[in-house]
């Protein structure tokens, strides 16, 4: 068997392909990460046209107690989001993906903010766009993240 | 962390065929981000959660990636549909291997 012209097309695409694969969610969070705000926003929106708004990213404007800030994120249509903090030592905070089974695209939780910061959020849209969320808060006390 | 770790969920046990409902998920859990110090200045391991997996009957609902900048006992809210009567499994990740599930049918009315 010869290897065509087409075989090393199809090869190098696949290996392109998985070469340009999202990082795996345990090496994106681990504490060794020390991706800056525009690495990680690079990686996580590759090639994409990156806009601002179509995010709904909620915090409090002033958060008393930084170690439980409740955060809600919604991206109708989304199939990943990501939740940055800036000025935390470890930048990405959450990542998730939403499934088949999913009622919505949306997610709340309770986070750490070490230091008053702005907030960030990506989402990935079907269509290829990935969309961006900024949210300003003051924190009064830090919660060691 | 094995001790101590105690799941909770919340959803409606019943729901319309096509339903969208809202899932509370919460684990007690230390959520040691690794930057701390303790009292003789030696860095305190990270010990979290970093990952929580919610299916339907086999399919995802949402897949979650977790950081230490989430707050101690991990909660979160979701939301999934209901296409029928079925069984929700919840399964979070523990960074020393652990991994904690637990269940929830619910029927259609």
């Amino acid at each position: 068997m010869s290897l065509t012209r087409r075989d090393t097309m199809q090869v190098s695409l696949w290996a392109l392909l998985c070469f340009a694969a999202p990082v795996r969610a345990q090496d994106l969070f681990a504490s060794s990460n020390s991706a800056t705000l525009d690495e990680l926003v690079d990686a996580f929106v590759g090639a994409r046209p990156l806009a601002d708004g179509g995010v709904s990213l909620t915090l409090p404007v002033v958060a008393e107690d930084g170690y439980r800030v409740p955060v809600s994120i919604e991206a109708t249509g989304a199939e990943d989001v990501l939740l940055i903090a800036p000025g935390n030592p470890v930048l990405p905070v959450l990542s998730a993906r939403f499934g088949p089974m999913a009622g919505s695209q949306a997610i709340s939780t309770r986070m750490r903010l070490a230091q008053t910061q702005d907030v960030v959020a990506l989402a990935r849209m079907p269509e290829g766009a990935v969309h961006r969320g900024l949210q300003p808060v003051s924190v009064v006390i830090g919660g060691c993240a | 962390m094995a001790s101590g770790v105690k799941t909770r969920v919340k959803l409606p046990k019943q729901a319309r065929a096509g339903e969208v409902i809202t899932i509370k998920t919460l684990i007690s859990h230390r959520m040691e981000s690794g930057h701390r110090l303790d009292p003789s200045g030696q860095p305190v391991p990270r010990s979290i959660i970093h990952r929580f997996l919610c299916t339907f009957e086999g399919e995802t609902v949402i897949d979650l990636g977790i950081g230490p900048g989430i707050s101690t006992n991990p909660f979160f809210k979701f939301q999934a549909i209901v296409p029928g009567p079925g069984v929700f499994t919840f399964a979070w990740f523990d960074d020393d291997g652990a991994i904690y599930t637990d269940s929830r049918s619910i029927t259609v009315i």
